[in-house]
């Protein structure tokens, strides 16, 4: 619709979705069947989520199948959703949730059942996805790489989450359905290795100089 | 000393260590300033902690628009499809326990269908403000189901010398004829709360929300309103409407425009704009207000999607010159010489 500028406006309603709507605004039109507002929710989370599902399952169909099926059953039983305060970690969790089901799903044919049950995401970091200031520093990169895969899975995850995706640990810990406090422990162990590791650290040194 | 160190991990892992690292809440800087001037012995770690948490900057620029896009077209058809078809989703058997649960609910469904041999239960099928549904009654005859509708009939008619259903709302039929073994076709009645339609084989259209009517397209319909005996017989073309005194009066559809939704669009074949408005009240539930009678008598003639609302609304609105102010559920109508002063770009958003 187009809003005439002399009129008051809610928030969402005549616009379809303005940026300045909170989490839960959005999502409360989102809600109600808003289209414009399940379109900002998607154009928003797609490209994190994607790269979510690809760094947990690795395949690219997996990945896309997965979102496809999320966003959809997501329009689909809208109604009977629960709020949300951050819509992403929301997100995040129900993908998370949904990735690991359909790996179980292909890995039953091929793994003991033992082994589904233990059954964690093993992230994997790689040079791409390094920001170093100076562009195109493969060496630089792999070493920071290096030093997160060496990390425990979980520590990875923590670190993936608060870092990568870049949610607070509250939401982190609801995304691994783990409590608040293992994700700080986690974390705190995953930074502690992170110091001591030397080469990390001497590139990090050089890359900051060299502004 | 043990316990010191652990402080100070614990520290250098907060959220306002990181917020200091990466300069993003002022008071969290001064905070952190402050604390290394008064904690000097502390220099080196949390120098190593600063270098380790710039690592933890991450490149996540890479994605491009387009692929989002052409994944959201795909996510639309999808939905649409869906929507339309009324078709279950996929759902996954989540644990290996569903398996058992699978089992019973295998067993649970012979033993239900084993009590329907027995009973003939009805079905009833509805939609809601969003949705449409094409299902297939038991002889095969098609029905297009409309928005806020719902249809009752017998899961089985092998057993019934009438095919009967139900409506509430408005559908569109495909009645196929189909002869008994005597020779005889056998009936197809559509019962509404007020009117009983006969038919034998045909295509029409029964609205049964705010005015009944019903509209031929081919073959041929008997109608009688419940509890009287007249018959109106219809022809190819022709309607039936009830009027407000509550009697049924015949025209020729052309003269008397009716507006049809089959196929995800409707038809205008001039159309007032309160022909229009109440249309649309009825299939998207909004309550749409316009006071200026000579808009209201304005016609349109011509099709338009009506998947989406905001869209219809845009189309109404570009088409009859209107500015069209829509809130949640309320819609306003206004004429657009007197209101037109500054009309920001809108970002349609269609599916």
């Amino acid at each position: 619709m187009r809003p005439l500028e002399n009129m008051e406006q809610k928030p969402g309603v005549t616009s379809g979705t303005s940026p300045a709507l909170t989490d839960s605004e959005l999502w409360g039109l989102f809600k109600k069947g808003d289209e414009a507002a399940f379109k900002t929710i998607y154009f928003k989370n797609y490209p994190l989520l994607y790269q979510y599902a690809l760094n947990i399952s690795k395949d690219e169909h997996v990945s896309d199948d997965v979102i496809q099926d999320m966003f959809s059953s997501l329009w689909h039983t809208r109604r009977n959703l629960g709020v949300a305060v951050s819509i992403k970690a929301y997100l995040l969790s129900s993908l998370r949730r949904r990735v690991l089901l359909k790996l179980k799903q292909i890995r039953r044919k091929q793994v003991l059942a033992l082994e589904l049950f233990t059954f964690n995401p093993d992230i994997e970091f790689s040079p791409e996805m390094v920001m170093i200031r100076e562009e195109g520093d493969f060496f630089k990169r792999s070493i920071v790489k290096e030093a997160l895969n060496q990390l425990s899975k979980r520590q990875k995850e923590v670190i993936y989450l608060r870092f990568y995706q870049d949610i607070p640990y509250k939401e982190v810990a609801k995304v691994m359905g783990i409590n608040y406090q293992s994700v700080l422990n986690y974390c705190q162990a995953a930074l502690q290795v992170l110091r001591n590791n030397e080469a990390l650290l001497r590139a990090m040194s050089l890359d900051r100089y060299s502004e | 000393m043990f316990e010191k160190m652990k402080k100070i991990d614990r520290k250098l892992a907060s959220e306002s260590f990181i917020n200091f690292v990466y300069r993003s809440n002022s008071e969290d800087v001064e905070k952190w300033q402050k604390w290394i001037k008064e904690n000097p012995e502390y220099e080196e770690v949390v120098e190593r902690a600063t270098l380790v948490v710039n690592s933890l900057r991450f490149n996540t620029e890479n994605n491009n628009v387009d692929t989002t896009s052409r994944h959201w077209r795909k996510l639309q058809d999808r939905i649409r499809k869906e929507t339309y078809t009324n078709s279950s989703r996929p759902s996954s058997i989540r644990r290996p326990i569903y398996g058992l649960v699978a089992v019973l609910a295998g067993v649970l469904v012979s033993v239900v269908i084993w009590f329907q041999l027995w009973h003939n239960p009805t079905i009833t099928f509805e939609t809601d403000i969003a949705q449409k549904a094409m299902l297939k009654l038991p002889d095969g005859s098609e029905v297009t189901l409309n928005r806020n509708s719902s249809i009752r009939f017998h899961k089985s008619w092998d057993d019934d010398s009438v095919r009967q259903v139900w409506l509430e709302g408005e559908a569109h039929f495909k009645v196929n004829p189909e002869k008994m073994t005597d020779g005889k076709y056998r009936r197809f009645e559509v019962h509404t709360e007020e009117l009983l339609i006969d038919v034998i084989g045909t295509v029409f259209s029964v609205n049964t929300t705010d005015n009944s009517y019903v509209v031929l397209e081919s073959g041929r319909v008997d109608i009688r309103k419940k509890g009287e005996r007249e018959v109106y017989t219809l022809k190819p073309g022709q309607s039936v409407k009830i009027n407000t005194s509550g009697d049924l009066v015949m025209s020729e559809t052309n003269a008397q425009p009716h507006i049809s939704w089959i196929d995800g669009k409707i038809l205008l074949n001039d159309n007032s704009l309160s022909e229009i408005i109440q249309f649309v009240e009825g299939s998207y539930g909004l309550t749409i207000q316009c006071d200026d009678e000579t808009l209201l008598k304005r016609k349109l003639s011509g099709q338009i999607r009506l998947d989406n609302i905001d869209d219809l609304l845009h189309v109404l609105e570009k088409a009859l010159d209107l500015v069209i102010v829509r809130d949640q559920d309320t819609v306003k109508i206004l004429e657009i010489k007197k209101h037109r002063i500054h009309v920001q770009n809108q970002t349609t958003h269609v599916f």
